[in-house]
């Protein structure tokens, strides 16, 4: 039997885009489906029934102290990690990218060395950051003592743990922020600078203002994105230097959604903070894209 | 004015111009004209102060500016890219080179330079500015369209205006018609010479297209090679070319280069009325401009190959007896022979070009038209 010329463009339409449609389905937005349906209910791994509780889950996250701690402590994280991770990425994108003119050799060493802790696997890099900060023996405490500064407990102290976390956090991103904003800068054409340079533009920040940072803004929202979902779901650092603690002074939504999920297998608490996270992460992608695209693509 | 003296320029081991020398006059409207890679675009970033020399001096009405920057030179130019800001409105980008000079940082942040004292009467001199300059090149209802919104020509007075809103001591423009569509290049070609005549300031403009150079300019300044190949005008460079490479540049339609060897007495066997005294047995080139090459009773007797048909006039490509091609210009009601035929093309001897066949130099004119 001949089908029809459309009826011939629909199947190949379908079996084009039909495959990967019942992967994403069936992986994805099932899955999602599913953990929506557990955050309802009072489930645990290997229990035969289960009780719908309605909101409750979420309520004692947003409640309970050790719910309300794993929520302001990952804001704080992201409060942190989002400004310094992409600000020193831009100035060390800005410095290599001016050094290469005279250097190249010295500026793609540098590169090379900021973008290693990308490379490297987090957990690993995590134990070399233990060592450096252990609070007698660690070779940042020795210095700090060396020069007779006070020596702090860095992943002890209740009060600092989370700063010491999104410290380590800024280091893993800067490298992988610098490549994009060399990128960034890469492609801003020359004749923008002259441009400016006959316009009056004299100074570097008076040149930066004026062509660099406006022409960088797709960039910037890119890396933006990018920072912002990767400090929500910091987990790698938790697990291995802290694990959650002092005293939940470092837990974060992801640490305790494994926690509460594989730990003490309560799947319908661990399901609400799973939604909660997923919802974060929609709104906060939509929100830039929302506010942001209209202004950096220049329409 | 602006002058170069003795400019080199190395890029590495590279040199890139050597040695050049010339003076922009007041008011005049200069064309840097040159095939891709003569060094035109570095002689212009230089007078710009985009670039440094490693040789030489720059000076603008006498004063030496060799180290001086674009912005301390208060020179105006245009981009061949046009080098618009995208982020900022057309009315933005003219302002720009105003705002950058008479405002501090902090008068030019959004809102805060609105509580300044005296800011807000020098915004708005720079916004009427900017509204007689729109006017002037008919940018009125765009002004408030962003770059991305705009045609290549829309975006090519843009850049014109910004270059216009100050007044600045030169105007210096890099291939800024390169990237327009041909109608547009021709319209946009009439309306910068106009604007010249306007602005009674001296413009360097940059080309390797020489219709360009030949209809806008008043000086013609050919580069070759990163040397000046030669100065002068538009009819200086056609009629008196001061090298055969000038010639073969010079011209919508390429000239014909002959070599030939002249005879005992100066003589030239293909062209008996040419007589050349004292350069008896000469290696030298003959230059036949196409369109003073026209089919004719008698003269140089060829074959033709085929004709171009054009309208007002006919390329007629022929070959000579011994093979060499030629090309001639024929009026457009001429009636070509069947392709292969003989036919006789004529040229007056005064039109003859020489150059020397070794050094491409031109011969000097009073050796070269003894008519026998």
């Amino acid at each position: 039997m001949r089908l029809s010329r459309t009826a011939r463009e629909r199947a190949t339409d379908l079996w084009l885009a039909g495959p990967a449609t019942l992967a994403m389905i069936g992986l994805i937005f099932a899955p999602v489906a599913i953990v929506a349906v557990l955050s309802f209910t009072d489930y645990q791994f290997g229990a035969l029934t289960f009780r719908w509780i309605g909101w409750e889950n979420y309520a004692t996250l947003f409640t309970d102290p050790i719910g309300r701690k794993a929520v302001t402590n990952t804001l704080i994280y992201v409060a942190v990690v989002i400004p310094f991770a992409m600000g020193l990425a831009l100035v060390v994108a800005l410095g290599l990218h001016n050094l290469a003119a005279r250097f190249p050799r010295i500026s793609a060493t540098l590169r090379a060395a900021y973008f290693l802790p990308v490379a490297a696997t987090l957990v690993a890099m995590a134990l070399a950051w233990q060592m450096l900060l252990h609070p007698s023996i660690g070779l940042v405490n020795q210095t700090l003592g060396g020069l007779g500064l006070p020596a702090p407990d860095w992943l002890s102290d209740r009060g600092l743990v989370i700063y010491t976390l999104a410290a380590i956090g800024i280091w893993q991103s800067v490298g992988y922020n610098m490549v994009l904003f060399l990128a960034g800068l890469a492609a801003i054409p020359p004749d923008l600078y002259e441009a400016a340079e006959v316009d009056g533009a004299t100074k570097g920040w008076e040149r930066f203002w004026t062509v660099t940072w406006p022409m960088l803004g797709p960039t910037t929202l890119f890396v933006a994105v990018i920072t912002a979902t990767q400090a929500f779901r910091v987990f790698e650092t938790v697990a291995t230097l802290t694990r959650g603690g002092p005293a939940f002074a470092s837990d974060t939504l992801v640490y305790a959604l494994y926690r509460e999920g594989f730990e003490y297998f309560k799947a319908g608490y661990a399901s609400a903070i799973t939604m909660v996270f997923f919802v974060v992460m929609v709104a906060l992608t939509l929100a830039q894209f929302r506010v942001l695209e209209r202004r950096v693509h220049y329409r | 004015m602006i002058e170069l003296d003795g400019v080199t320029r190395r890029f590495g081991a590279t040199p890139v111009l050597h040695g050049i020398s010339l003076a922009v006059p007041e008011g005049s409207f200069t064309s840097i004209l040159g095939p891709s890679g003569c060094g035109k675009s570095t002689t212009l970033r230089i007078m710009a102060g985009l670039d440094r020399p490693n040789e030489g001096r720059v000076r603008l009405n006498g004063a030496d500016v060799t180290e001086a920057t674009a912005s301390e030179r208060n020179v105006a130019m245009v981009f061949q890219s046009y080098a618009l800001y995208p982020h900022l409105t057309v009315a933005e980008n003219i302002a720009l080179p105003l705002a950058m000079r008479q405002f501090s940082r902090l008068e030019r942040l959004a809102g805060v330079g609105r509580l300044m004292p005296g800011a807000g009467a020098k915004r708005a001199a720079i916004s009427a500015r900017v509204r007689e300059v729109a006017a002037m090149l008919g940018l009125d209802d765009l002004l408030e369209r962003k770059p991305a919104a705009l045609s290549g020509g829309q975006k090519q007075r843009v850049a014109v205006g910004r270059a216009l809103v100050r007044d600045p001591s030169i105007f210096l423009l890099d291939e800024p018609l390169s990237n327009l569509d041909a109608r547009l290049r021709v319209q946009m070609r009439a309306e910068l010479a106009a604007l010249q005549a306007r602005t009674g300031r001296a413009f360097v403009y940059v080309t390797h297209d020489q219709v360009e150079a030949m209809a806008m300019s008043d000086h013609v300044v050919v580069m070759m090679s990163g040397r000046i190949a030669q100065v002068g005008a538009p009819r200086d460079l056609y009629e008196r070319p001061a090298t055969r490479a000038v010639a073969a540049f010079i011209g919508a339609h390429p000239i014909n280069l002959l070599d030939v060897t002249l005879g005992a007495s100066g003589a030239c066997s293909l062209l008996p009325k040419l007589r050349v005294p004292g350069a008896a047995g000469a290696r030298v080139t003959l230059g036949l401009r196409p369109e003073h090459l026209v089919p004719a009773a008698a003269g140089l007797s060829a074959r033709l190959e085929r004709v171009e048909y054009l309208g007002a006039e006919a390329v007629v490509h022929a070959r000579l007896d011994d093979g060499t091609p030629l090309r001639a210009l024929a009026p457009g009601d001429w009636a070509p022979p069947a392709p292969g035929g003989a036919l006789s093309l004529a040229v007056a001897p005064e039109r003859v070009h020489l150059f020397d066949a070794e050094t491409g130099a031109r011969l000097p004119a009073a050796a070269e038209r003894v008519a026998a």
